[in-house]
């Protein structure tokens, strides 16, 4: 508990130039790539499947073709095609085509909105249900023998959930519940919510003994008016800011069910389950099938960390929190 | 200060009840008639209802529980439908393998993250320090991006496909049947080879251990390194540690003096870090064909064996909460100071 | 004036658990009387409980025992939902304005929020009552749209006080308004203060360490000392002719007209004690000069020193086992003070004189 005083800090917004962004730029060049990083895959989410060259979802074949270049034909007279599998990257196919005969840049490019849309789901169903119990939890604690207790149970029992390793469960729930996006959606909301309800709790703890809060009773604010539009909003900033690094997790979870086929099916474009044709294919050298779906997951999260951290540290700079 | 460790012993009763009926209820909502799974197509109606009776499933859902509770106890956690084994023999023979892997990852993820953390940390702010501390940096956020199967594979395809120095990712000891395994007595192949006087098949053993243990190390290291780096740099600047150099204290003690103040952060951390890996290691177990507890629990996750699931979610608890217990053990000696503190519960 | 006074306190106590079975009564069987339109000036040291019981009459702490009547209703037994439309009569303004501001809002939202709870308006309503109300405060319009931690210290307070009176309270708790403005702004404060008083005819507990701020503003003094009413009494009169040593002790040494005078003081030995498991009895025993052996016994008694007011309190009274034996002849009791008073000077040479031998020894 503090009793030090709400910081008088007033953030000015600088007027926003071409030269004080390419100022802006040039000083958090990490930043600056995480977030056109972030950018591309929130368009390929909109439109990848779109602006993909093939589609992501359907076998490709091809016409054979003699040594004169005419289409070889079949006994019915139409021409014989084969399946266009396992091609290295090529001008055609730009990564390559995988062992189904599917092309894996357009799947690449048409996972985002697969994986993406989990992500940002789950992590704010994760945060809305986490800071409503948290605050509840929070705000209940040590308040009369029945409700404190009852918020004191809570708290254990998101303590022991958060016991269980979370890919474990995550299977487990997944097991119950059936596989596909929604459901992991469903898996993942569950699994984050104890994360927010920890952050939320404590910040609601804290923010509660603040004097504002009495002033606001006092003004005659009901508690449940005290609790969402005095004290959440307060007590939710540590929350959110760790939104964007528990998406970035929220991305390697899915990939990580989908690669041991839990998550979501093919032939659904997502990147874990093209990673996962890599277990035979790399020991045979075909490296292109899991390389690039690897490498663009692997930029997606690596963007959410450094945003997630760079928004941490300034917060945390800025002072905004008064204890 | 026996009250402490009494205190904490005693949470960890509620804490493993609470666990168990999770894992129970976990089961109870699964979709499904256990019985018809466990009896298949071929089945008759006296069959089901005689099975029902035989698990107790017409029995109400605390008495069941309670049965549940007592089997377990008692170390019967069923059996697997699909191997019609005692899941806990299949446990037995599983889990050493994934807990070998984990400590011999966890081993590298502190070597490394200690080594270069420590380093970083005292490295000047110029030059190479710099250099150094900003290639950690990058290090950090890029290996905590990958996803470790996806590492795994990499390896594999570098050092198997491509340079063919090490050998392919199929299980603890490549080359050899499943059934003519080496039956020792730690069901670690490696070490069960060595007990037998076998160092071919442990040289190979070894090599096989080396790429999944490696890709725990990439991915997780910078854990383990970034604690380090920040304590150390915390206690270094510290007045004590500023004191003491401005005096002239030799620089091993220092070093001492240093390491004995950032250790417990670091021993958090790695602890934390341990029983993340449980369920981390499912999926480098997956990529290796390691035969461990993760492959075992993706087998039943898709075969929705539940008797496997069930017990393989309180295995992996049990693991977490005794290390978690751990934690705070050594915190309790070797920091005087704390009385009351759960790295569960705080 | 009615009969009935706008806020009648009655054996208030209120105790705090600190740690195991360590008590501390934080305002100790408290009965006060405040009347429409009228000042109560609350002094005492830190820790005398002053706050705590602004915040117990306002229901912001629930008391122990005791009774709050607030225009005949007892506050204490009102339920939620009654207890928060009771709100928009009573208000508290803090020391620091800014820890009772949300820190998400802004000077606009603060203002028109009692507005929104209390009463249903337009929004060209609500517009036209937050003008007036900022008019009142004496504020500038500009500030509306600011941010508190934008505006100047003195502002804050306005707006603090804007807030207050938005709903039209009778009875408002000032707790040490000016303990944290300069003398220039802590006069234009009390200026704005007393103006809203004598138009909107509300009442004052005001809480302050400040004394000449006290004198300035109220209509009657009551004294705390750990936890206690010790006195209580018309301003002018305690101020005149205090007759528990306490007080005597307190407003003597603020009095500074001259600061060439020197003072006669009635002296107390050693400091404040913790109010952590308190002995029965004066509280102040352990350092009053006057102490005798039945002032540790028990509650010192009530002593009336003029009058029987309305319903029942007397409207100057002190709590003092000496003082009751002179409760017919004040002169005496003053002179019985007197011969335990020292004269500054003497003391700060006394004390000279003891750090040289000291020194020397």
């Amino acid at each position: 508990m503090t009793t030090t005083t709400w910081p008088a800090v007033r953030v000015r917004v600088p007027r926003l130039s071409a030269s004080a962004i390419w100022a802006g730029m040039r000083r958090q060049k990490l930043l600056t790539i995480a977030l056109g990083i972030l950018a591309v895959m929130i368009f390929l989410a909109a439109v990848g499947p779109i602006i993909a060259p093939h589609d992501p979802e359907s076998v490709l074949r091809e016409t054979l073709l003699d040594e004169q270049g005419q289409p070889i034909l079949n006994s019915q007279g139409d021409p014989r095609t084969q399946l266009v599998n396992l091609r290295a990257p090529s001008g055609t196919y730009w990564f390559g085509t995988d062992e189904k005969a599917l092309d894996v840049f357009s799947r690449t490019i048409s996972a985002p909105r697969v994986d993406l849309v989990i992500a940002i789901a789950s992590t704010i169903i994760g945060l809305g249900a986490g800071s409503v119990i948290g605050l509840v939890a929070g705000y209940a604690a040590g308040r009369g023998r029945l409700v404190g207790s009852l918020a004191e149970v809570l708290t254990r029992f998101m303590d022991i959930i958060q016991a269980f390793p979370v890919f474990i469960v995550a299977l487990a729930l997944v097991a119950v519940i059936g596989s596909g996006q929604d459901k992991v959606i469903y898996v993942l909301s569950f699994l984050f919510t104890p994360i927010f309800f920890r952050y939320v709790r404590a910040e609601t703890l804290l923010v509660r003994e603040l004097t504002f809060v009495e002033a606001e009773r006092a003004v005659g604010n009901p508690t449940r008016r005290i609790m969402f539009n005095h004290i959440l909003p307060n007590s939710v900033t540590t929350a959110t800011v760790q939104g964007s690094a528990v998406m970035g997790y929220a991305i390697l979870l899915t990939a990580g069910l989908s690669f041991v086929g839990a998550g979501v099916a093919p032939p659904t474009p997502e990147w874990g389950a093209m990673i996962r044709s890599g277990v035979e294919l790399m020991q045979s050298g075909q490296w292109w099938t899991s390389v690039f779906p690897g490498i663009t997951l692997g930029l997606t999260v690596f963007s959410l960390a450094v945003i997630g951290e760079s928004i941490r540290v300034r917060w945390r700079g800025s002072g905004l929190r008064g204890y | 200060m026996r009250k402490f460790l009494l205190r904490r012993f005693a949470f960890l009763i509620p804490q493993l009840f609470v666990v168990s009926f999770l894992a129970f209820l976990l089961i109870k909502l699964l979709p499904g008639d256990p019985v018809l799974i466990i009896l298949g197509p071929l089945r008759t109606q006296e069959g089901v209802i005689r099975e029902t009776k035989r698990l107790g499933l017409d029995k109400p859902f605390f008495v069941q529980y309670g049965r549940y509770v007592e089997r377990t106890v008692q170390g019967d956690f069923g059996n697997s439908i699909v191997t019609k084994q005692p899941v806990i023999e299949e446990l037995g023979r599983r889990v050493p393998a994934t807990l070998w892997l984990i400590t011999l990852g966890l081993v590298a993820c502190v070597v490394i993250g200690i080594g270069v953390g420590y380093v970083a940390a005292l490295a000047p702010p110029t030059g190479w320090g710099t250099w150094l501390n900003k290639s950690i940096i990058g290090y950090g956020f890029l290996a905590g991006a990958l996803p470790d199967f996806w590492v795994g594979l990499i390896l594999v395809f570098i050092f198997f496909a491509t340079l063919g120095i090490l050998p392919a990712p199929i299980g603890q000891l490549p080359g050899y049947i499943p059934s003519l395994l080496p039956d020792g007595p730690t069901n670690i192949d490696l070490l069960d080879t060595l007990i037998k006087g076998d160092f071919g098949q442990a040289g190979t053993a070894f090599r096989a251990s080396i790429m999944p243990v490696v890709t725990l190390a990439i991915v997780y290291a910078p854990v383990v390194l970034k604690i380090t780096a920040v304590t150390t740099t915390e206690v270094f600047n510290s007045q004590y540690v500023t004191g003491a150099r401005a005096v002239g204290v030799r620089r091993r003690t220092i070093t001492r003096y240093i390491m004995r103040n950032a250790l417990l952060p670091i021993v958090t951390t790695s602890g934390v870090l341990y029983a993340f890996l449980l369920g981390g290691a499912v999926l480098v177990e997956t990529v290796f064909s390691w035969g461990g507890f993760g492959q075992y629990t993706v087998d039943a996750v898709n075969a929705l064996d539940f008797n496997v699931i069930q017990g393989m979610m309180l295995v992996a608890a049990v693991f977490t909460i005794v290390v978690y217990l751990l934690i705070d053990i050594i915190h309790y000696f070797v920091d005087p100071r704390i009385r009351v503190s759960t790295v569960g519960s705080s | 004036m009615t009969d009935e006074p706008l806020l009648q306190i009655r054996n208030l106590t209120k105790t705090f658990t600190v740690g195991k079975g360590q008590e501390l009564v934080a305002v100790s069987n408290v009965s006060l009387d405040l009347r429409e339109g009228e000042t109560l000036g609350l002094v005492g040291e830190s820790g005398s409980g002053k706050t705590t019981l602004g915040r117990v009459v306002l229901r912001l702490t629930e008391p122990d025992t005791g009774t709050v009547r607030f225009e005949g209703i007892d506050l204490l037994a009102l339920a939620g939902e009654p207890m928060r439309r009771m709100r928009s009569k009573m208000q508290i303004v803090y020391q620091d304005p800014m820890l009772g501001f949300n820190p998400r809002m802004r000077v606009r939202d603060i203002i028109s929020e009692p507005l929104r709870l209390h009463e249903t308006l337009s929004r060209t309503e609500l517009q036209k009552r937050v003008m007036e109300v900022l008019e009142l405060a004496d504020l500038d319009p500009r500030v509306l749209s600011e941010r508190p931690g934008a505006i100047r210290k003195a502002e804050q307070q306005q707006v603090a006080i804007a807030r207050a009176i938005a709903t039209g309270p009778r009875f408002i708790v000032l707790d040490e308004p000016t303990g944290l403005l300069d003398l220039s702004v802590s006069i234009h404060i009390i200026g704005i203060l007393r103006r809203l008083q004598e138009e909107q005819k509300i009442a004052y507990i005001f809480i302050s360490h400040d004394l000449s701020a006290v004198r300035a503003i109220s209509h009657r003094l009551a004294i705390m000392y750990l936890g206690q009413l010790v006195e209580t009494g018309p301003i002018e009169d305690v101020f005149a002719r205090p007759t528990h040593p306490y007080s005597e002790a307190l407003l003597s040494s603020v009095l500074l007209p001259d600061p060439k005078t020197t003072r006669q003081r009635l002296r107390l030995s050693g400091e404040i004690p913790s109010p952590i498991n308190l002995p029965p009895g004066c509280p102040l025993a352990p350092r009053c000069p006057l102490v005798e052996e039945r002032c540790t016994g028990g509650p010192p008694p009530l002593v009336a020193i003029r009058g029987n007011g309305e319903s029942g309190q007397p409207s100057w009274w002190s709590t003092c086992f000496p003082l009751s034996d002179n409760e017919e002849n004040l002169d005496n009791w003053y002179a019985i003070m007197q011969e335990h008073e020292s004269t500054e000077t003497e003391e700060l040479r006394a004390a000279i004189a003891a750090a040289r031998t000291e020194n020397e020894g």
